[in-house]
């Protein structure tokens, strides 16, 4: 397997913020919440909302449980179909884990393509 | 065609066209204060502000990339001056981030400090260990 680049892993992030991003979208419609409602119930600016819809922002963890309640959705909704590819050169020479290098972080596992 | 109230330039018009963008996101919203929550009157200013937006991007032009190097508003003066005060309000919320971000990242800052003063502690003191203390 070759060895995966920073360059990769910045490409993982910008798939993790778009994903969430597409989360929230996806949540906030099903619930039929405003971006200003969602917003205000979150404690957050509009701006901020429309931001992460937009993937222009990367949330930290205080921030995902509170668009979670903005948008009346469990946290790890927002975190669904999210997964990090690990780099094998970060294992220091342990074998990789069974059943591939990704590590889910939503409802979703899966393998290495 | 207006006349052009105001002429700016490309920078100018690219950071307008990013505050446009953000707020075009909800635009969403319309649709649910009509049909879920059935607020006419929310409804109606919240589409006032999507047209005025509608009318600034006619004037600084729809796409992310335009060739134009000035663009001229053509807005009325107090419609201008309306919408830009609702996007320099955005702009500056997106910047001052919620009060609370604001204490997230001082504790985080003050964090990074103390960890500062542990890196510069242990070179220090490497230093007077010696030259083979690393080794």
């Amino acid at each position: 397997m070759p060895a995966r680049s920073s360059s990769d892993e910045a490409d993982q992030l910008t798939a993790v913020v778009l994903r969430f991003a597409e989360n929230v979208v996806v949540s906030r419609r099903r619930s039929a919440i405003t971006q200003e409602d969602a917003a205000g119930r979150a404690g957050l600016h509009r701006t901020e909302i429309s931001l992460l819809e937009r993937g222009l922002r990367v949330p930290g963890l205080d921030t995902i449980v509170r668009v979670a309640a903005g948008v009346q959705a469990e946290p790890c909704e927002l975190l669904a179909g999210m997964a990090w590819r690990i780099d094998p050169n970060r294992l220091h020479g342990a074998k990789p884990p069974a059943g591939g290098f990704e590590v889910a972080l939503g409802s979703r596992w899966e393998e290495v393509r | 065609m207006p006349e052009p109230t105001i002429t700016i330039d490309r920078a100018q018009r690219s950071g307008l066209y990013e505050a446009v963008c953000n707020h075009l996101s909800g635009l969403g919203d319309i649709w649910l204060a009509l049909e879920v929550e059935e607020d006419t009157d929310r409804a109606i200013r919240i589409c006032t502000e999507f047209v005025e937006d509608f009318w600034l991007l006619g004037d600084i032009g729809w796409g992310r990339e335009v060739e134009p190097q000035e663009f001229g508003l053509t807005l009325k003066p107090e419609v201008l001056a309306r919408v830009l005060v609702r996007l320099r309000r955005e702009a500056e919320e997106v910047l001052a981030g919620s009060p609370e971000d604001r204490e997230a990242r001082e504790q985080e800052a003050a964090t990074d400090r103390r960890f500062q003063v542990a890196a510069s502690t242990c070179s220090a003191l490497l230093a007077e260990l010696g030259p083979t203390a690393e080794a």
